[in-house]
């Protein structure tokens, strides 16, 4: 089973991301039988993604009220284990919310479940990089650091010579990981979702 | 794909450790809610606000946009940074009562002007006071409603 933790700062656009893979993954077949659930961590007393999600055709289970890579990681495993038990998926989508540690979330996961096959994907704004990254900087490094792919967001809203920038800024933080430009406001090439999901999940499909 | 009324189909009884929800979490768990709560997470301020207004969507539509936009305004000028304010905005729509008393159904339509606003504002570096203050000023026409 793999679990695509979908990491990223406020308002950086994993949710146009999950509308899209969601797309992507059933899209050309719907007949698949894949079984994917899609997990909505929120931190605000009221959840608003899960309601964007519903009404783009795809519902969700949500988990608001808190954050899963720390005050509510005991719900995240407990959530994990019987939604495995109950429906077998081959796939989870837990998109984080945008003051979360991905790698906390990994962590718990692992440490829960050490047979999942865990990856991260962080997202981050290219229009706001600039303005975020001195007062945020903590954040935004843990965020990113243990990313195996990111995804540069909003790549429309900049002009090439700042996501330039923003790319070497942002990979002063993590080198390791493969990159993407995307503008989620647009369609996002399968080749990311491809690495996004891993070359061994090309399945998914 | 899996929908969420399937993980959800169980009966949640009150001491139910699904982990699918907590008390917040699921929307088989009706309660009010307080117009604003603010909370504390890590270096972050999280204001929830729920409230309606009493137009029509489109007039909905402008006059929240302008809402949000008003506490952006407010928070920068407090010297804060604005994580995400967002809010779903949700038409009550029409409505219609059927009734039947003898084989003949006879509907009623009533047209609501009614909107429902749920929303966050996750902000940076104000104070949870500052933010309180800021969404009960801006929302305040509609929090009394």
């Amino acid at each position: 089973m793999k679990i695509l933790i979908l990491g990223g700062f406020l308002g950086s656009g994993k949710t146009s991301v999950v509308i899209q893979l969601a797309k992507y993954i059933l899209g050309s077949n719907p007949e698949n039988k894949t079984k994917v659930v899609i997990l909505e961590n929120e931190i605000g007393e009221v959840s608003i993604d899960d309601k964007l999600l519903r009404g783009s055709g795809y519902e969700v289970a949500n988990m608001f009220s808190g954050c899963v890579c720390c005050t509510m990681a005991g719900e995240l495993v407990i959530g994990l284990h019987n939604i495995i038990r109950d429906f077998n998926p081959e796939l989870i989508i837990m998109e984080a919310t945008g003051v979360a540690y991905p790698d906390n979330i990994r962590e718990t996961i692992e440490q829960s479940l050490p047979d999942a096959d865990c990856s991260i994907t962080c997202i981050t704004d290219a229009k706001r990089w600039k303005r975020l990254f001195r007062p945020m900087e903590m954040l935004l490094k843990g965020q990113l650091d243990a990313a195996d792919v990111i995804l540069i967001n909003k790549t429309d809203l900049v002009d090439g010579d700042t996501l330039d920038e923003v790319e070497a800024s942002i990979r002063t933080f993590n080198d390791m990981a493969q990159y993407f430009r995307i503008s989620a406001a647009e369609p996002i090439d399968t080749a990311v979702f491809e690495a996004v999901l891993g070359i061994e999940q090309r399945s998914f499909k | 794909m899996m929908k969420s009324d399937q993980i959800k189909q169980h009966e949640h009884g009150e001491n139910c450790e699904c982990g699918c929800h907590d008390e917040h979490h699921d929307e088989h768990h009706h309660h009010e809610h307080k117009p604003i709560t603010i909370t504390i997470h890590d270096m972050s301020v999280v204001g929830s606000y729920t409230f309606s207004i009493a137009k029509s969507y489109q007039e909905s539509e402008t006059i929240l946009d302008d809402l949000l936009k008003q506490a952006a305004k407010k928070v920068t000028d407090l010297g804060g940074i604005i994580g995400h304010i967002k809010a779903f905005l949700k038409s009550e729509g029409e409505s219609c009562m059927i009734s039947i008393t003898d084989d003949e159904s006879n509907k009623r339509y009533v047209k609501e002007s009614q909107c429902t606003v749920e929303g966050v504002a996750i902000v940076f570096c104000i104070e949870p006071e500052q933010l309180q203050d800021i969404l009960e000023n801006v929302f305040k026409e509609y929090i009394s409603e």
